[in-house]
């Protein structure tokens, strides 16, 4: 019996009242432990008695009760009870090593600590199993949120179904399997008619199109198990089956299991219809579209969109030298403008591309060893024509250590901290660029002099099109620069941040990327001779 | 470039482009011949020889590389290679197939120009003979392995004289870390790239004013090194 044996999610029974195969051994068992449990106490309530000589000192027993009760349960509960009441009798009221309890005060005290033990068991024991109920309960809603962020998460029907089917297993304990019939995009789903016994693949046929609501269970002879199939969610959508092996089942037992099963499935099913599965797999395929158009336009976008660009910007540059337009300085800033323009142009592009490659799959680093000063002195020379009207100027440590990060995007993300420090400060001023060890991380910092920052802009910069009040409207920008460069580098494993220059107006943004170790700093033994 | 014209074959689709490298390369002395598919320019520098050919990444037919690959298998002629993509791995591998130079587009003519120059130079007779190359303060002389800056001897060690022996031989040129790595320590260091850090900051240290902002040996980032220009042919780059 596959399905039903010792399967502690079964929905049908709440944990800790009985899920036992035999309940009479277990609580045999468990009035063993409360004995015991009262038993261990035994010296300390003779102590007690003995020692302060109070009478009442049966009382204590009520501990042993409590522990039975939370522990092991009722049962358990109330045996430590009757065990604390006849130890009592028989240590401590008069006469002693005898039953007989002969003053009727301490009858009195007997009969109060029996009746109070009883209560405090049954409170102890209903406490516990409502525990034991809210742990249940926050597990299958855990199970279920997990559940349903899988499907949402999905980016294909197929991932749908199969996080169906590992749900409906947990929940069933057994194997179950989703067969559909149509509506597979692919037809690569796990289960085909191919897979299951003849006779079930014979019942799907003979079913047809529309099936009926409820289960069917079929018998395959050759393996002497039994199938039960299942139509899929009562909503319009992919259709298919629940297919469980049930295993050999006893003819007798067949209308229990089947009974079951069809209950977990009830409740599989209504799951599934308030996640409104067939909205999730259109969304799901829709999002598979979408990805795959997304990389086709990202990739002749870059071809697209740079060739005329190459052409415009080539012709210009050859327009702006010719001798005719060279001697005409209208016509030679004209021309100067058509250039500085297109790369301007290719600037934005390029941050357009990156910025959908990253919404799209993020970024995949291949992270190498880099030698700090030739990061900055790239970045730099790739920035040079927008840094033109700054002055420039570097501190690189003559010692830092090389740092892990892919080359590439390392220098994106400080040319476009560079760009930014262009941009928002006045020509003539001073941008500088400094590199130093910090703990495991080598901070490479580029502070400006130019308006600085608010709070708000501090809080929200690296946010995508987020732009500071100040200078929407004054100074052209996409206000992904930031969030691409934030974006690159935490690919990198660093670290980014932004903050007004402490001791005169300006932003100080820093770049901080993890640091080689000190064997990567080193050649192995005589290698370098 | 006086004397005989040069002559520079574009293998290049986009007519746009066809005619604006037409005018810059014409408008600095060179007879243009032009090709639209890698077939074509292939076939084209087989005919005759040329001093330079400019190869289009995104060729209609094939890709550029081949042309790069096909013609390199016989021919020695300087090949800059034009693409609107601007990877690292891309521009290893093509450097690695043979191509002198590598131009991401959009550029101005200006700097192709200084590129070509440059590739020209390296392939001229004067510099493939030369047994002391001479770059900014230093001169390397590879027969008598002797690096000296401004007349003081420099000590290296041997891979440090390797390096940039390598270097000096392509003198204006990237060459790639596998190569260097492969020159150097055997191709079973094709992946330390690390070593060649480690060494190129030594050498730094020895040869250079200020080795946070060299001026001989150059980084090519995620590429390679390659030493400036070389100071004898020094001319108006």
């Amino acid at each position: 019996m596959r399905i039903a044996a010792g399967n502690s999610m079964s929905l049908d029974q709440p944990a800790g009242q009985g899920s036992s195969d035999v309940p009479w051994r277990r609580h045999l068992w468990h009035a063993l432990l409360g004995l015991l449990t009262a038993l261990a106490f035994t010296p300390a309530v003779i102590a007690v008695h003995v020692t302060l000589d109070v009478n009442d000192a049966s009382i204590v027993y009520l501990i042993p009760v409590v522990i039975a009760a939370n522990r092991y349960g009722m049962t358990s509960a109330l045996t430590a009870a009757l065990s604390g009441t006849a130890t009592s009798a028989f240590f401590i009221y008069h006469p002693i090593y005898s039953l007989r309890v002969l003053n009727p005060q301490d009858v009195m005290a007997l009969m109060i600590f029996t009746t109070v033990a009883a209560i405090t068991s049954h409170l102890s024991s209903v406490a516990r199993s409502t525990a034991a109920i809210a742990e249940q309960r926050t597990r299958e809603l855990e199970m279920l949120y997990a559940f349903s962020r899988r499907l949402s998460a999905a980016s294909a029907p197929e991932e749908i179904f199969a996080a169906i089917q590992e749900h409906v297993t947990t929940l069933l304990g057994g194997k179950v399997s989703i067969l559909r019939t149509e509506g597979s995009a692919s037809g690569t789903m796990g289960t085909t008619l191919d897979d299951v016994p003849a006779a079930v693949a014979a019942a799907i046929r003979q079913a047809g199109r529309e099936p009926a609501a409820g289960s069917m269970v079929v018998s395959d002879e050759s393996s002497h198990s039994h199938w039960l199939l299942r139509p899929f969610p009562r909503i319009p959508g992919p259709s298919g089956y629940f297919l469980v092996d049930l295993g050999t089942v006893a003819a007798i037992e067949l209308g229990a299991v089947r009974q079951r099963v069809d209950r977990l499935l009830d409740d599989a099913i209504a799951t599934l219809e308030r996640l409104d599965i067939e909205t999730t797999v259109a969304e799901a395929e829709y999002r598979r579209q979408s990805a795959s158009l997304r990389d086709a336009v990202i990739g002749s976008t870059s071809h697209g969109l740079r060739t005329p660009l190459a052409s415009i910007m080539g012709s210009a540059s050859i327009l702006a030298a010719a001798e005719p337009v060279a001697q005409d300085p209208r016509l030679a800033s004209l021309a100067r403008i058509i250039v500085s323009e297109t790369e301007r142009l290719n600037g934005d592009i390029q941050k357009m591309l990156d910025a959908a490659m990253l919404s799209a799959a993020g970024v995949k680093p291949q992270p190498v060893l880099i030698e700090p000063s030739d990061l900055i002195n790239a970045a730099v020379e790739a920035k040079r024509r927008e840094m033109v009207g700054h002055r420039v100027s570097l501190d690189l440590g003559d010692d830092l250590p090389f740092v892990h990060a892919d080359p590439q995007l390392a220098r994106e993300a400080l040319g476009l901290l560079l760009d930014n420090a262009a941009r928002y400060s006045e020509p003539g001023t001073n941008i500088s660029i400094s590199a130093r060890r910090e703990g495991n991380m080598v901070a490479i910092a580029v502070d400006d002099e130019g308006l600085g920052l608010d709070e708000a802009e501090r809080l929200r910069l690296f946010e995508k099109f987020y732009r500071g009040a100040r200078v929407r409207d004054t100074t052209r920008g996409s206000g992904l620069g930031l969030w691409i460069a934030s974006s690159f580098i935490g690919a990198c494993e660093g670290r980014i941040s932004i903050a007004p220059r402490a001791t005169q107006p300006g932003t100080c943004v820093t770049i901080q990327l993890p640091a080689a170790t000190e064997d990567e700093m080193r050649l192995p033994g005589g290698q370098d001779d | 470039m006086t004397s005989p014209a040069p002559n520079v074959l574009v293998v290049e689709d986009e007519p746009q482009m066809r005619r604006f490298l037409r005018a810059g390369f014409e408008l600095d002395g060179f007879q243009v011949h032009e090709a639209e598919t890698a077939a074509a320019g292939v076939r084209l520098a087989t005919l005759r020889p040329f001093d330079l050919i400019i190869v289009d990444l995104g060729l209609p037919d094939k890709d550029g590389s081949h042309v790069v690959e096909r013609v390199r298998s016989w021919s020695t002629v300087p090949m800059i290679v034009l693409s609107v993509r601007s990877h690292e791995d891309e521009k290893v591998r093509l450097l690695d197939t043979g191509a002198d130079d590598y131009v991401v587009k959009p550029f101005g003519m200006a700097e192709l120009l200084a590129r070509t120059r440059a590739a020209l130079r390296r392939k001229s007779p004067a510099s493939v003979l030369q047994p002391i190359v001479g770059v900014g303060p230093l001169s390397i002389d590879l027969a008598h392995r002797i690096v000296e800056r401004q007349g003081v001897r420099i000590q290296l060690t041997p891979k440090e004289f390797r390096l940039l022996q390598i270097l000096a031989q392509h003198a204006g040129k990237v060459v790639t870390h596998q190569h260097l790595l492969r020159e150097i320590w055997g191709a079973a260091h094709i992946d330390a790239a690390h070593y060649l850090r480690i060494l190129v900051r030594k050498i730094r240290k020895k040869i250079e004013v200020n080795p946070t902002q060299p001026a001989i040996l150059l980084t090519e980032l995620g590429v390679g090194y390659r030493l400036a220009a070389p100071r004898d042919q020094h001319a108006g780059t």
